[in-house]
């Protein structure tokens, strides 16, 4: 209990906290050790979840926002002001920033930037989804230039998009000397650190880039940053991570695992961080087309069955939050009311399949019309809560196969109704748009819509919800469609995904936002 | 004599490397999932896939694309890495030295410990050094070399602040990997000293050196131990591979780059050509180690001649 009421503080201290600095504070080489790495750090090509988190210091994306209140803030953009049917926005840019090669930055830049990200030559990975239906960009003057789409838009998921680093300019110079496949080796941006070298495959380090003064308002200062340099490492095993914290090898890990949160935050060497992973949560997708999972009653009666604060408390030691809908309580526009709607029944979840006329036979196995119930669930790889689902189901009498698969064969195997019953994703995001992605009738087949379940209704929600303005409005739209999605039972939510971190203590300005640390205005306040 | 025997020796692995290349190009074209969807991502649709295999030559007919393979690797050109579009020689250069310099300390830590070793148990046999000698080579082969790595980790790095934990470059990096990579085959490598040295031992030739009045240290390192490592270097040679293997784990607890855990990488990817070049080059580094052991032999065995 009392570990649990740290966390929480550490939670609410941790993240969306404003970082105080001490303008006397500069120097210093940071050392950060994290599972992952880049594949490329080209924002418009990458997919890596890492290669982001390093892309942030190099590059500045088009807008900003609030780490405490979701609000967008100018960034590189400083105005913007969209046209009658939301097919255009034009951006009003800053005239005082320039590309760590001395190139300016103006309105070229960040339509060659656009351009790049749709020409399919760049191979983009993440940031094509991202920019939606763009078009085109024009050039106004140096500094203003209109994006174009070519159909009507919600502003709040374009500015969303803008806000990542994905959509980030790129140095055109850079880019066009280096082509595609070198420039993600040797990245040029306008970020407050400039790549220096990336060593051996697991190494990257980046400096200061001294004349960065152009930080958006969510920041306490605007210039440039308070470190000498910054060194990303990967060390994919956890406990070795831990170690290297130990000994003083990386100042900061993130990834710390569940086993070692508790150890960490009762250290006094070190202070602990965490944050909630915002947008789709683990998931199990039910195939509304396979042959048991049509019929609804089965599908609300796997719901009642499963105990998902159980899986949380027993299995992950509360340091996961628990998740009862289509996104996590983390994301803006989450509705609390899906927590009451399956509460944890397992004598509603027999009656259900008794219902559904799959009743227990002599050996205590669901059967129907001679067939034993029997599913097989494609999970990504955590034992840990694939075990604890099957023990669930057993409970109910139902046989479930488990097969572990990489990311890419569910990605394939889910385009087809007939490859799968249940499958497992989680899909991080700011933004309740992700529910557009994993519900809307046109994304079934494209890996995304995992339960195939096709609905006039909730497109037309998803729809409406995309291109209305007014922030409540749109709020109350998607708390309907959560309940929405919930009342069909497309699938079931298993739990949240939360960020560990851990740093000495006398790194200070670290923060995390979601799953990425923030290290721009991070400085040392001693020597250790 | 010596050069037209390693030359035709090449010549012979050629067949083993096309072996090995046919076997992943097959495997690796047998698996479920479309490489360009998996590189698209997200973007992936019906069209864009479709374009992008044909950018790639995957719309090609099986035997095509496999007889351009074998032209492009025979001119050295492995071609992209499909999830980071970067050259695949240029990601084995980058790794293959960590590797290699991990594997080769592993064999040279377990050849000369284990024999050390060995000869202790074997001298000795029946005494304390005999029994240590053998519970030392037991804990060797049982240890897993994953729970080496890190209890030696937490001892010398975490609390008596010995070695570093991550990174390359320099011996005080290598000490740690290669004691819990070669532990397992030091542990073969004293078993198996230890018993052809018993072996040799007991043959008559031993008794006659005794018998015309040599020191005793002639026998045992001029007569004994030369002929007790025949059996030896051949075991050695084979546990190369095993070395090799576990360096992908080693590579992995330490936070080491390498070519293990690049390959692990590329698998999950499907990154077809970086699979299949870092298979080929972990291939030809075997052939190439076996055949430094097999001419080894000449310095031991003088039976052996080489034409």
């Amino acid at each position: 209990m009392m570990v649990i009421i740290m966390l929480f503080g550490l939670v609410a201290s941790g993240c969306g906290q404003k970082p105080t600095t001490d303008p006397e504070a500069t120097g210093g080489d940071f050392k950060i050790a994290m599972a992952g790495t880049a594949d490329v750090l080209d924002p418009h090509v990458s997919g890596a979840r890492r290669s982001h988190t390093i892309c942030r210091l190099i590059y500045d994306p088009l807008i900003s926002r609030d780490f405490e209140d979701q609000s967008y803030k100018p960034g590189l953009a400083t105005e913007w002001s969209w046209n009658e049917d939301h097919t255009a926005v034009t951006l009003k840019l800053r005239d005082d920033v320039k590309f760590h090669d001395g190139t300016p930055f103006n309105a070229e830049a960040v339509k060659f930037s656009l351009d790049r990200i749709v020409d399919p030559a760049t191979m983009s990975k993440a940031a094509r989804s991202y920019i939606g239906p763009y078009q085109e960009s024009v050039v106004i003057d140096e500094f203003t230039v209109e994006v174009r789409f070519s159909k009507s838009v919600a502003p709040t998921a374009i500015f969303d998009a803008m806000s990542k680093v994905h959509l980030a300019p790129v140095s055109p110079t850079a880019a066009k000397a280096a082509g595609v496949e070198d420039f993600g080796r040797n990245p040029v941006g306008t970020g407050p650190f400039m790549f220096k070298e990336w060593t051996a495959g697991n190494r990257i380090t980046l400096v200061r880039n001294p004349d960065y003064n152009w930080a958006p308002p969510i920041y306490k200062h605007q210039g440039p940053a308070h470190l000498d340099s910054i060194t990303f490492i990967q060390i994919e095993e956890a406990a070795t991570r831990v170690a290297a914290l130990e000994n003083g090898e990386v100042d900061a890990i993130c990834e710390v695992a569940e086993e070692s949160v508790a150890a960490m935050v009762a250290d006094d060497r070190f202070n602990t961080f965490s944050a909630e992973n915002p947008g789709s949560p683990i998931i199990m997708w039910m195939n509304t087309e396979d042959e048991i999972l049509k019929d609804i009653r089965v599908r609300k009666a796997l719901l009642y069955a499963f105990d998902q604060q159980e899986l949380v408390s027993t299995v992950y030691m509360d340091l996961f939050p628990v998740a009862k809908g289509p996104l996590a309580p983390s994301t803006w526009g989450y509705n609390p009311a899906v927590e009451d709607m399956y509460l944890y029944d397992p004598d509603k979840a027999a009656q259900l399949l008794d219902e559904a006329g799959w009743k227990l036979n002599a050996r205590g196995l669901r059967e129907k019309d001679g067939k034993i119930m029997q599913i097989e669930i494609l999970d990504l790889g955590d034992p840990r809560r694939i075990e604890f689902f099957q023990g669930k189901m057993a409970e109910m009498g139902i046989e479930v196969d488990a097969r572990v698969v990489t990311s890419d064969y569910l990605w394939e195997i889910t385009r087809t109704a007939e490859g799968y019953q249940m499958g497992s994703t989680w899909f991080g995001y700011t933004d309740p748009h992700v529910m557009y992605l994993l519900y809307h009738s046109s994304n079934v087949g494209t890996g995304f819509a995992i339960s195939r379940w096709q609905d006039a209704e909730l497109d037309r929600m998803l729809e409406t919800a995309l291109s209305v303005a007014d922030t409540e409005e749109r709020r109350q739209l998607y708390f309907d469609v959560q309940e929405f999605i919930m009342e069909k039972a497309l699938m079931i939510p298993f739990m949240g995904r939360q960020e560990h971190s851990a740093a000495w203590n006398n790194v200070k300005g670290y923060f995390l936002e979601f799953e990425h640390p923030v290290l721009y205005e991070v400085h040392f306040d001693s020597a250790r | 004599m010596f050069g037209a025997y390693i030359l035709k020796r090449l010549l012979a692995s050629i067949p083993t490397l096309l072996l090995v290349v046919t076997l992943v190009f097959f495997i690796l074209h047998l698996l479920p999932g479309d490489p360009a969807s998996i590189m698209l991502g997200f973007a992936a649709t019906e069209q864009r896939a479709f374009e992008l295999r044909e950018e790639l030559g995957l719309n090609d007919p099986i035997h095509v694309q496999y007889g351009r393979y074998l032209v492009n690797a025979l001119r050295g050109d492995f071609g992209r890495s499909m999830s980071t579009l970067m050259p695949v020689n240029r990601l084995l250069a980058e790794r293959i030295g960590a590797t290699a310099e991990l594997a080769v300390a592993g064999l040279i830590l377990a050849t000369v410990l284990g024999v050390i070793v060995g000869i202790i148990s074997a001298v000795n046999r029946g005494t304390w050094m005999d029994t240590g000698g053998m519970v030392f080579a037991l804990a060797g082969v049982s240890i897993p070399s994953f729970y080496l790595g890190l209890l030696l980790i937490l001892l010398f790095s975490v609390n008596l602040g010995w070695f570093p934990i991550t990174g390359t470059g320099g011996i005080h990096r290598l000490i740690l990997p290669v004691c819990a990579l070669g532990f397992e085959v030091t542990g073969i490598v004293t078993r198996l000293v230890r018993s052809s040295m018993l072996e040799v031992l007991r043959q008559d030739y031993i008794q006659t050196a005794r018998a015309k009045g040599l020191m005793e240290r002639t026998v045992m390192y001029k007569h004994a131990l030369k002929n007790a490592m025949i059996p030896v270097i051949t075991i050695v040679g084979l546990q190369f591979g095993r070395l090799l293997g576990g360096s992908v784990i080693i590579e992995n607890v330490f936070g080491r780059e390498g070519i293990g855990s690049l390959l692990v990488s590329a698998i999950l990817a499907q990154d077809i050509p970086l699979v299949q070049g870092t298979v080929l080059m972990i291939a030809c580094v075997y052939v190439l180690m076996n055949l430094t052991v097999d001419l080894s032999y000449a310095i031991f065995d003088p039976r052996v001649s080489y034409r």
